[in-house]
């Protein structure tokens, strides 16, 4: 009988063949074959029968339990780094800070209307006050026509989930009818995260006209916004004022600003100069608000038209900054992110709280614009 | 500005810690606490990823790391194992300070390391040497990268640390390495704690780092150098936003590193749900409970439509 020796192997194979337990052992051959596998060549093939094996299985597990740790940190380090550091301490959770609020809500808008599957636009806002820049703002805008199956039961069902009072809610459905499209709007503050709904209305070619005739304004949006966080609820209308002219819009401007500040009054007129100078004035869209509950006083142009970019208007924006005591760093931070993003809309004036404000929205994608739609 | 095509694939490299001893005590050390008893790949250990590459041929480059990988005696030695085994590349990460012995720079050279990741953690000797805990550390890192310019071969990448202690100081150090021949990358790294609470208070907030470090990126790119920032918010760097890279090689580690790192609690961020990014990490836990959300000032990217 040859003398046994020894003979490593890097690979083995099991079989059932009948009562018997088969293992081929073999060695690597080290020449990866051009699929990607490795080869192996067989060196020895054992037969065991089932009490044997099942004996050797004790024996096995006996052998490898000292070694067992360090086999599980082998296997780990293949893992990805999460889940080596589960296998590593099973009963590690890592403690996180608490979710913010706002973000979870606004997650929740975009899902919920998302899911609707039908085109919208999404075009974020920042609002500039005293001391404060805001930018956790965007709007949502879908066409009514496009929410399927029934418009105004899928919309109420939104506002359900993010707790629409009961009166807001009923004067939704009063004017429902009259909304080519909605908007559903969202502001996250630590303090506070206010919802909207804005209905839009229909304005016909002909109902501008007379409207611009008579030099009246004609109801746009009304607009139902509500405090998730305090108690707070308004109403809003925003008026359309078809086809004004430049002069005129400065007129209606110098209305609104009628109480100062000054300051605030030049920056709306800039802007206003700026977007003439690339679109006619007829068709920039000017609108005033008003909100019955409190001295809201502002107005909202609209500049898409004239193509511009924020960083088009960065000299004001500066000027904002610096009326408002913004932190420097802050809306530098804020403006690099979005000064390349198409320029939307200017709103401004006297907010609900009697303070002065601007808001900007920027970089809408989606549905067309209101503008070319009525056209 | 947009910078050089990026020079090195995080796919085509493995990084392999091999020694859990260092020589210096940063104060932003992300193992500092985990040092004394992380087990650093065994020499067969080593040996045997070697052999499987050799066979498999996953990695072209092979990292030696882990804490200071030059105080190992057969660093040498490994390099000229890895490339007898068919790596194309080695590096090491390293402070550097060993380097600056010029005939211990060739021997590692001769060995076969090719690519060397050092830290430099700021632009003068005495915020490096504070940061770094050790009087003059500064000076030998400085005449070890310089060093390393005199092989022709070898290239060099430098990795600073953003902390409290540094970050105004990131253009400052892209200068002072300006004349370096063979640095064609910096890396800027946001710290991270390793724990849920900036105990050493050495995270600064992103809006102050934030035109240092682009500053930085502009003044690095225009010197011809490959940039990566990590674990910055991508949305911050605006149309620097391409100098963010988080990928990060295959590493090889005790398991028992990774239930300290996932104590940084990356990917959080209050518009992450709905932010096309794919790329950026958030903030981390101790950065939100030092800071908060910084929800007002991220701008999360538009959902593709």
């Amino acid at each position: 009988m040859d003398p046994m020796h020894a003979v490593p192997s890097e690979a083995f194979k099991l079989a059932r063949e009948g009562d018997d337990v088969v293992i081929d052992f073999g060695r690597l051959d080290g020449v990866p074959l051009p699929s990607g596998l490795i080869s192996i060549s067989v060196t020895d093939r054992v037969t065991l029968k089932l009490e044997t094996a099942r004996r050797l299985l004790v024996w096995l597990d006996d052998s490898l339990k000292p070694h067992s740790a360090r086999m599980r940190a082998e296997q780990a380090k293949a893992l990805s780094p999460g889940a080596a550091a589960v296998a590593a301490r099973p009963d590690q959770t890592p403690q996180r800070p608490a979710q913010d609020a706002s973000g979870e809500r606004a997650a929740q808008l975009l899902r919920l209307v998302g899911a609707w599957g039908v085109p919208h636009q999404y075009e974020r806002s920042l609002r500039l006050t005293e001391g404060a820049l805001q930018a956790n703002r965007f709007l949502l805008t879908v066409n009514t026509s496009d929410i399927p199956p029934d418009a105004l039961s899928q919309v109420l069902a939104v506002c359900d989930r993010f707790e629409m009072p009961a009166h807001l809610r009923a004067a939704a459905v009063e004017h429902f009818a009259m909304a080519r499209c909605v908007h559903f709007g969202f502001e996250g503050q630590p303090d506070s995260i206010v919802c909207k709904l804005y209905l839009e209305r229909e304005v016909t070619g002909q109902e501008a006209d007379r409207a611009r005739s008579g030099n009246q304004p004609v109801l746009l949006h009304l607009a139902f916004k509500w405090d998730l966080l305090r108690d707070a609820a308004v109403t809003t209308r925003y008026f359309w004022y078809p086809f004004l002219s430049a002069r005129e819009v400065e007129a209606r401007l110098a209305h609104v600003y009628r109480d100062g500040p000054p300051g605030s009054e030049a920056i709306a007129r800039a802007l206003l100069r700026l977007a003439v100078e690339r679109a006619p004035a007829e068709r920039l869209q000017y609108l005033e608000v008003e909100e019955a509950e409190n001295a809201r006083r502002s107005f909202d142009l609209n500049v898409y038209n004239a193509k511009l970019q924020v960083k088009d208007i960065h000299p004001l924006m500066q000027q904002m900054r610096e009326n408002f005591a913004i932190r420097p760093g802050q809306f530098q931070a804020l403006y690099d992110q979005i000064k390349a993003l198409a320029l939307g809309h200017l709103a401004g004036g006297v907010h609900r709280n009697g303070k002065d404000f601007f808001n900007l929205y920027y970089g809408a994608v989606g549905l067309p614009k209101f503008s070319e739609k009525l056209n | 500005m947009a910078g050089p095509a990026k020079l090195f694939v995080p796919a085509d490299y493995v990084e392999v810690t091999v020694h859990f001893k260092c020589n210096l005590a940063c104060t932003h050390c992300m193992i500092e606490g985990t040092m004394d008893w992380l087990r650093p790949e065994s020499n067969d250990q080593l040996a045997k990823i070697l052999a499987d590459n050799a066979r498999r041929r996953q990695w072209k480059g092979l990292t030696l790391t882990g804490a200071e990988v030059t105080l190992r005696r057969d660093l040498p030695d490994m390099a000229r194992a890895a490339r007898e085994a068919g790596f194309e590349h080695v590096r090491i990460q390293t402070h550097g300070n060993r380097l600056a012995d010029l005939d211990y720079c060739r021997a590692l050279v001769d060995a076969g390391i090719d690519e060397y990741f050092v830290s430099v953690t700021a632009a003068d000797a005495a915020t490096h040497d504070a940061i770094t805990g050790v009087p003059g550390s500064f000076e030998r890192t400085l005449q070890g990268l310089e060093n390393l310019d005199r092989f022709s071969g070898v290239v060099t990448l430098t990795n600073t640390v953003i902390t409290n202690r540094s970050y105004r100081q990131l253009p400052a150090v892209v200068q002072r390495l300006a004349h370096l021949r063979r640095l064609v990358q910096m890396e800027f790294w946001s710290y991270w704690p390793m724990r849920e609470t900036d105990e050493k208070d050495l995270i600064p907030s992103h809006l102050d780092v934030l035109p240092y470090l682009r500053a930085a990126i502009h003044q690095a790119r225009a010197l011809g150098r490959v940039v990566e920032a990590k674990n910055f918010p991508e949305c911050l760097l605006g149309a620097d936003r391409d100098a963010l890279d988080n990928s990060q090689p295959k590493l090889i580690i005790d398991p028992e590193f990774w239930p300290e790192f996932m104590r940084n609690g990356f990917h959080q961020c209050a518009h992450r749900a709905y932010c096309a990014s794919k790329s950026c990490l958030g903030l981390n836990s101790a950065y939100v409970n030092k800071y908060g959300w910084h929800a007002d000032v991220l701008i999360p990217f538009a959902p593709e439509h």
